[in-house]
């Protein structure tokens, strides 16, 4: 019979990963900071689609931005294979990569903030993981760390799509091409929102769990 | 908590000490003191049975009802 892990076992997994997580993001992060500072590489600042950050050094080393845009009638036509289907595309996304890095420092002090707010994340998972794996889960201090994820995890969200909109209003005020128009608009995840709020409610449930250890710990 | 365990004076009169009292009841020490300095949130009515048999004494002997001054937290 396979032997059954116990919950602390996981904890203790996931202690170790989230740790080793931190300190890999630390570094990396620093890492390329250092080298950004002290011009020993060229160090390019790209934005994926979704806001996620991106570094790529050497001849590589392009700035890219996330854009969307809107085409123009029949620009894109687009019909199934039987030929019996047919439409066009009017609105659609991608990625802008410009010849040379152009502004790189904006770009990453704008990254260096999502750097901050993994590394918030990372450690607070890390440390809800300790005290569970400590056996004690209902910890006073893990409803703070619930609802600080919680806020970290809105907040990201909100400066994801700041970040992306940013983009996308700079790329349509300063590049112009043929058959198609950049726009920019805002958008939020709604996923991330309402995870948000789950682990708001998840923090109530801690809550109301720690005051019932702490009744049971004081019953005589 | 508005509700106080008299256990210091019901000791008293009866001239034990909380050592001897935990190994009558069957409690540790630890949770006789809690018990004691009015910090329990709870009391089993085994606990209770087994305070009362030793202290020859009735539950309301043990416990008593102050009014609180409001700012108590329900606990």
């Amino acid at each position: 019979m396979e032997p059954m892990r116990t919950p602390r076992a996981v904890a203790t997994g996931l202690t170790a990963l989230f740790t080793v997580l931190w300190w890999w993001v630390l570094i990396a992060s620093s890492l390329v900071g250092i080298l950004m500072l002290t011009g020993w590489l060229k160090v390019g600042v790209q934005i994926g689609p979704n806001g996620e950050p991106d570094f790529v050094a050497g001849s590589q080393a392009q700035m890219v931005l996330p854009v969307a845009f809107e085409l123009e009638a029949g620009a894109a036509e687009v019909r199934s294979g039987d030929h019996r289907n047919s439409g066009a595309i009017e609105q659609a996304g991608g990625m802008l990569r410009l010849s040379a890095p152009d502004r790189p420092w904006i770009a990453a002090a704008a990254e260096g903030v999502v750097m901050v707010l993994v590394l918030w994340i990372l450690a607070e998972l890390a440390a809800l993981c300790r005290s569970v794996r400590d056996g004690q889960p209902f910890a006073p201090d893990n409803v703070g760390r619930i609802r600080r994820l919680a806020l970290a995890l809105a907040l990201g969200e909100v400066y994801r799509a700041g970040i992306v909109y940013s983009a996308h209003a700079f790329v349509a005020a300063h590049f112009a091409a043929d058959h198609l128009r950049f726009t920019a608009s805002p958008h939020i995840n709604a996923a991330a929102i309402v995870s948000a709020l789950i682990l708001l409610v998840l923090a109530e449930v801690f809550r109301t769990g720690t005051r019932l250890d702490e009744d049971q710990s004081l019953t005589v | 908590m508005p509700i106080r365990v008299k256990l210091d004076h019901l000791m008293l009169d009866r001239r034990i000490t909380l050592t001897e009292l935990a190994s009558r009841v069957d409690l540790t020490l630890a949770n006789l003191s809690i018990l004691k300095t009015n910090k329990a949130r709870a009391i089993r009515f085994s606990t209770l049975d087994a305070l009362c048999r030793e202290l020859k004494c009735q539950p309301g002997d043990l416990l008593t009802w102050t009014p609180d001054d409001g700012n108590d937290e329900g606990s």
